[in-house]
């Protein structure tokens, strides 16, 4: 277990490379530093001097891999490469663009986010699992078929539709709760409800149909039918054996994301102005803060390379058959 | 003068390629019998019909043209800057004016009081009327008893064209046997039904846009539902476009990798498994951002806005597309690599065939069902992501249509007082319907193509 | 004294299925089964006789009312212990499933819930008790199948059982409740013989001690003969015979039942003239193929899995070699072998005097026709996106390719006709025809090229009965017309024995056995063949 651990971990470091390596190609060798400084100083009238000491300010002034004016080891560490790709294998995100600790701002907005995102992960489980059972028990009739057109419909609003509904009907037509804000400790949670709320509606009509598949699928196989010929309820069945079987699927599917949650939802924390990453990230994105936006895929990455390890693990532990290697 | 910008010659490809399937189909007996359960199931039926006619929307906006003018000045033609296209010209009439600012659907007055100033020089605030539309009733002065009446007109409109039609059908099977005379009623009764309504909608709604804002005017003016149908090219082109873009890298690579194996499935995996672990809304972001920034610093030369709205469009789905590859080829290298056990594979190889022709010959065919069902189902999940992006100011470019900026732009027009809500309502109602369709056509291309699917419960 | 006997079968009837209809909604409502009429006596064994297709399952299911949910059963009765269980409600039909009828399916690996221990799977079948009874009762109960040692075995999950372990625990699942009658829906199909054996002997056993009525379901006569006191034929979802098992076997009334016992057992219709022969087609010596078993992260030795292990094997023109042997003992890896579809280890494989694994590129190319192989599953062999014209013609375009398309044409007309199918095949497509067709087809894939030496792995072993005799006369029929050499592969020695000239046994990789057939089958000195011999069911 502990080898497989090992040899997962070594497998990650040439992803987490060629990632780095990806982000660097994008935002230092399609566009010179430069050029994104001209493009933050406004682009009409910047002198060489402003683009020189916005560079500098910034740790953009070094050359991208070699430095030639250095002496020894920092040949290499006094360039852009190092100071910011290879850094971050450190998890030294340095400064943003406009001079923040990004590290610090990480380590501050990360609980928000998962505030939000743990709970309407946990409740939408919960009510879709809930209700994917109930249309599997009432299979191959109306109750299923209209559900499942329901579900359709659902997944077919967009996004954006539930948040601004959302707020419009619940915030604003009958006051119950806050439009967006946050506050700190048990404060929080007459924020937190609508968008997890929101969160859990929308994730209904995709989740819902995606467990009822899994669910269909177990139901055609043959230990059912000898679960049946034991003399079992169909409710039983149903919980004792298919649900055990789609469980496999479902909750690796879920372990994967976890580590994700850390991220939050962009739109959803950004609308409700929940100071989480997710708020973090767009805000970045809108005012082209490209320091933030490296350190966020880098981060997203490792996290998510966390959660396929942890999909693995988790899989030895409620799949009998899996053994790791 | 005929104009082709970037994102129309692609779009013809894809109707080309299309149009090259249907006629594939129709010779391979096997798929055409799969096809046929699409088109037995009425929901199948249904959701065809509706998304053709977005297609045809889509195809009508794609096709540009320049008008020629005549310069009185230099007493010579030239062209016009602006560039139209044909669903243009064919709803010109109804948009062609602009009013001053917000109007609710169907008010013949603006949204928000002015100041003005009357003959005996008092100031007044009062409700403007609109200059173009919604005073101008044709049929009755009462807005309902016309909005009937028009309802009617259109009806006879209708049961006009359809009966030419119908004669038309009616003689031509008349000269070819006399058996069949009613072929065009036994045409299944939901493909016309649905074909009915879809028609006599647009014409009610054409009939109806001649005389008033059915959908609003927004900030500056313009008619809201024509910024809607607009919008229908992006949607499509977003959901096509990127699709195809992507194919090329899934379906070999996937091929390879699975079918090859050893140090190419290796190199392969690699680089799917790096681009899959950035959060997929990170790497857009990312790689848009650096797309405006060389647009931004790199000024192309660039006839017009038009050309540039459009070739960010097109980077647009490129960007998608090579993100979104690598799922499908995930599927196809695994099912490539069952296909290799197979037997009638084994058997080729005993022929002696090569890669290459194996390739072709047996594996392409049996994974195309996948392909298949990723285009149809990645469809409705494009035109959604689009809206998000388009909030995130990552998306289409700001001028041109669609329905990610009308929403956009309805975020602050939400919270005056009183608020305005006919903008988002219209970019929410026809994303829904194209969306909903797209997923409901999905389910049914699934089922039928899916040897796996739960067809007893559907 | 005859009307008290009659008295006595009326009073022990357990089951008694009457005019039974059932249909499959969809757009043409064929009605599956028609009248279907038996009964079973209580601690009777009667077997349900049929081929694919013939409503044999269905019926089971039926009585069990375990059906899909889009069978409907049209009309009917069927009486178990005077109630009729089509009237019951769920609620007590469960309760019968509880206690007094049970079933068991055919695969065993699918049949047990993956993710559950066997304990667990077992306590599903008891009365709620003190746990440390149960768990006694359920050793008791894997014991009395034969797992000895069961209070390991209880921990274990499904995949770590072997095919007859497996079908074991589903036994004492089934007879768990003490059942009056037992379901047993081709439990041995997917078994090796010797396990097969085993399973038949326990049921046998089972049923003298727990004095159960057993409703045994299959397609092969030999099992059936073995173990039945009566025996139901079906055809096409209807009976066709119904009477003691001995008189069946001497003398079967129906038409049907005298062709399926024919069929059953093979008997080649004509011998090799010896004049061909000591004229080698196919020379395999000392072949060796290993596989790489997977490497652990730290292990530093390479093991290999020897799949084949050191076996030469010799085929004279126009006669038929034979290998039979169990699942995994590697006959199938000689075929690849030598068809160039896996890697050979070490060893030579000489055809038509030439060392085929020295060969390469063109020359191999052109070589390759005089040797080809016809595949088990008729069903994956045949590409289902293409035509039956373009799937023979394949071989033909890449290894004559100097035919042109008259020729091509006139060859293909000429094969699909030898294979007894019509002209009009060549344009459809491979699931427009059936089992046995799809393998005529597989054949005429190969018989197009003219090839010296054919490979058949486990030609017929997927078809029915009736099916597989009509393909074994046309591989015969092949053979003297083409005087083409058979490398036989099969499991099933019964088969083997009638069809082949000379025969090898194979066991985990290594020939046990060697030489002519006749002598193999009447006085083999070997432990395994006898083995394997004496697990085969004869009809008896």
């Amino acid at each position: 277990m502990i080898n497989y651990i090992f040899k997962r971990i070594l497998y990650a470091i040439p992803i987490l490379i060629g990632v780095n390596l990806l982000t660097f190609t994008l935002f230092f060798v399609v566009n010179s530093p430069d050029e994104v400084a001209r493009l933050h100083l406004g682009n009409k009238r910047v002198t060489q001097e402003q683009i020189q000491s916005w560079n500098e300010q910034r740790g953009y002034n070094f050359p991208l891999f070699f430095n030639q004016s250095e002496t020894g080891l920092n040949v290499i560490k006094k360039t852009i490469f190092y100071e910011k790709s290879v850094k971050l294998f450190y998890f030294d995100f340095g400064i943003s663009d406009s001079g923040r600790d990004i590290k610090y701002d990480i380590k501050q907005r990360m609980w928000p986010s998962l505030a939000i995102a743990l709970p309407s992960l946990l409740v939408g489980l919960m009510i879709n699992i809930t209700f994917a059972l109930f249309f599997v028990f009432f299979r191959a009739t109306k109750v299923d078929y209209i559900g499942v057109i329901f579900c359709v419909a659902l997944m077919s609003i967009s996004s954006l539709f539930y948040i601004i509904g959302g707020q419009y009907l619940i915030s604003k037509l009958l006051q119950l709760v806050p439009i967006s804000g946050y506050a700190q400790g048990v404060d929080a949670i007459k924020f937190l409800i609508l968008p997890v709320f929101i969160s859990v509606i929308y994730g209904i009509g995709s989740g819902t149909r995606w467990y009822r598949s899994l669910f269909l699928e177990e139901i055609e196989k043959d230990y059912v039918k000898t679960a049946k010929s034991k003399g079992l309820s169909e409710v039983s069945v149903l919980f004792n054996h298919v649900f055990k079987n789609a469980l496999i699927p479902i909750l690796t599917g879920v372990v994967v994301i976890l580590p994700l949650l850390f991220l939050g939802s962009l739109i959803v924390e950004s609308f409700f102005g929940i100071p989480g990453l997710g708020s973090y990230t767009i805000d970045a994105i809108q005012s082209q803060d490209f320091a933030i936006v490296r350190a966020m895929v880098f981060l997203g990455t490792i996290l998510y390379i966390f959660g396929l390890i942890l999909t693995d693990i988790s899989y030895t532990l409620v799949d009998p058959r899996v053994r790791l290697k | 003068m005929f104009v082709f910008l970037l994102t129309d010659i692609f779009f013809y490809i894809i109707i080309f390629s299309i149009g090259l399937y249907i006629f594939y189909v129709r010779k391979t007996k096997d798929i055409l019998e799969t096809w046929k359960h699409v088109f037995r199931s009425r929901t199948g039926i249904i959701s065809i019909v509706v998304l053709s006619f977005f297609l045809l929307i889509a195809i009508l906006d794609s096709i540009h043209i320049k008008e020629k003018i005549y310069n009185e000045q230099t007493e010579s033609f030239s062209y016009e800057s602006e560039i139209k296209s044909v669903l243009d010209i064919i709803l010109l009439p109804t948009y062609k004016n602009y009013e001053k600012s917000y109007s609710s659907p169907f008010s013949s007055n603006l949204y928000s009081k002015e100041t003005i100033i009357l003959e005996n020089n008092i100031e007044r605030r009062v409700y403007p009327k609109l200059l173009y539309k919604g005073n101008h009733n044709k049929y009755a002065s009462d807005n309902t008893a016309n909005i009937l009446l028009t309802f009617i007109i259109s009806l006879l409109k209708y049961f006009f064209v359809f009966s030419i039609f119908y004669l038309f059908f009616y003689f031509r099977i008349i000269f070819k046997s006399k058996n069949n005379i009613f072929i065009p009623f036994k045409l299944n009764k939901v493909f016309l039904m649905t074909l009915s309504i879809i028609v006599i909608l647009s014409i009610f709604l054409y009939e109806l846009s001649l005389q008033y804002y059915v959908l609003g005017t927004d900030k500056v003016g313009v008619d809201v539902l024509y910024k809607s149908i607009k919008s229908i090219r992006t949607g499509i082109l977003i959901g096509t476009l990127t699709t195809i873009v992507m194919l090329p890298f899934a379906i070999f690579l996937g091929i390879f990798a699975g079918y090859i194996g050893g140090f190419v499935d290796d190199v392969i995996q690699y680089i799917y498994t790096t681009l899959n672990s950035i959060p997929s809304v990170l790497l857009i972001a990312s790689a848009i951002l650096m797309l405006q920034v060389y647009m931004a610093n790199n000024p192309l030369n660039f006839e017009n806005i038009y050309e540039r709205a459009d070739l960010r469009l097109f980077f647009l789905c490129m960007i998608l597309g090579l993100t979104s590859w690598t799922g499908l080829c995930r599927l196809l290298r695994g099912e490539s690599m069952k296909l290799r056990e197979v037997e009638y594979v084994q058997a080729s190889k005993t022929f002696g065939l090569n890669r290459f022709s194996i390739i072709v010959r047996h594996i392409m065919p049996n994974i195309m069902h996948i392909v298949i069902i990723t285009i149809v189902l990645d469809f409705s999940a494009l035109v959604l992501a689009e809206a998000v992006l388009s909030y995130v100011n990552i998306g289409v470019d700001p001028t041109t249509y669609s329905w990610g900026n009308m929403i956009n732009a309805a975020r602050l027009e939400m919270s005056k007082e009183p608020i305005v809500w006919w903008s988002l309502f219209s970019a929410f109602t026809f994303m829904f319907i194209l969306v909903l369709f797209a997923n409901l056509f999905s389910d049914v291309v699934r089922d039928a193509f899916d040897p796996r699917s739960n067809k007893n419960y559907e | 004294m005859l009307l008290t006997q009659g008295l006595i079968k009326i009073m022990s009837k357990l089951l008694e299925v009457k005019n039974l209809y059932l249909s499959i909604e969809s757009e043409n409502e064929n009605k599956i089964l028609k009248d279907i009429n038996f009964s079973i006596n209580s601690s009777e064994i009667l077997s349900l006789i049929g081929e694919s297709g013939s409503g044999k399952s269905l019926t089971a299911l039926s009585i069990i009312r375990l059906l899909e949910k889009n069978c409907r059963i049209k009309k009917g009765k069927i009486i178990f212990n005077d109630t009729d269980l089509l009237s019951l409600e769920e609620q007590n039909m469960r309760l019968i499933r509880k206690n007094d009828i049970s079933m068991i399916f055919q695969e065993p690996m699918r049949s047990l819930n993956p993710v559950m221990s066997i304990y667990d799977q077992l306590l599903e079948a008891y009365e709620k008790e003190s746990r440390k009874k149960i768990k006694r009762k359920i050793i008791e109960n894997l014991i009395s199948v034969g797992i000895d040692d069961a209070s390991r075995v209880i921990d274990l999950f499904p995949h770590q059982l072997s095919g007859g372990m497996k079908q074991r625990v589903m036994i004492a699942m089934a007879i768990a409740c003490k059942p009056k009658l037992l379901i047993a829906d081709e439990p041995t199909t997917s078994l090796d013989v010797t396990i097969q054996k085993q399973v038949l002997d326990l049921l046998l056993e089972l049923r003298n001690d727990l004095n159960m009525s057993i409703l045994f379901i299959t397609h092969d006569l030999a099992v059936a003969s073995q173990i039945s006191d009566n025996i139901v034929v079906m055809k096409e979802g209807m009976v066709v015979e119904n009477s003691e098992s001995k008189k069946f076997f001497e003398n079967p009334k129906s038409l049907y039942s005298k062709t399926l016992l024919a069929s059953s057992s093979y008997n080649r219709k004509n011998n090799l003239t010896n004049s061909l022969k000591n004229n080698s087609v196919l020379k395999v010596n000392n072949l060796k193929v290993y596989f790489k078993e997977k490497k652990s992260f730290i292990a530093q030795n390479q093991d290999y899995k020897k799949a084949v292990d050191d076996i030469s094997i010799s085929i004279d023109a126009g006669a038929t070699h034979a290998i039979v042997g169990e699942s995994g003992s590697g006959k199938t890896t000689i075929a690849k072998a030598i068809m160039g579809l896996t890697e050979v280890t070490d060893g030579d494989i000489r055809i038509l005097d030439k060392d085929i694994l020295k060969m390469e590129g063109k020359e191999k190319l052109n070589f390759r026709k005089n040797y080809q192989m016809i595949f088990q599953d008729p069903f994956s062999s045949l590409n289902p996106r293409m035509r039956v014209g373009s799937i023979i013609k394949e071989g033909l375009s890449f290894l004559k390719p100097y035919m042109n398309t008259v020729e091509t044409n006139e060859c293909l007309k000429n094969v699909i006709e030898n294979v007894g199918l019509e002209e009009s095949s060549l344009y459809k497509y491979p699931h427009q025809f059936s089992g046995g067709q799809r393998q005529r087809i597989a054949i005429a894939r190969v018989l197009v090229l003219d090839p010296r030496l054919l490979i058949c792995d486990e030609p017929t072993s997927s078809l029915d009965v009736t099916v597989q005799k009509q393909v074994l006369d046309l591989l015969t029929e092949i053979q003297t017309k083409n005087q083409i050499s058979y490398l036989f592969i099969s499991h099933d020695i019964n088969l083997v024995a009638s069809i082949s000239d000379t025969l090898s046994v194979m066991h985990q990789g290594k020939i046990v056995e060697s030489g002519k057939t006749s002598d193999i089958i009447n006085n083999t000195s070997n432990d395994y063949t006898k083995k394997l011999l004496s697990s085969v069911p004869q009809i008896l």
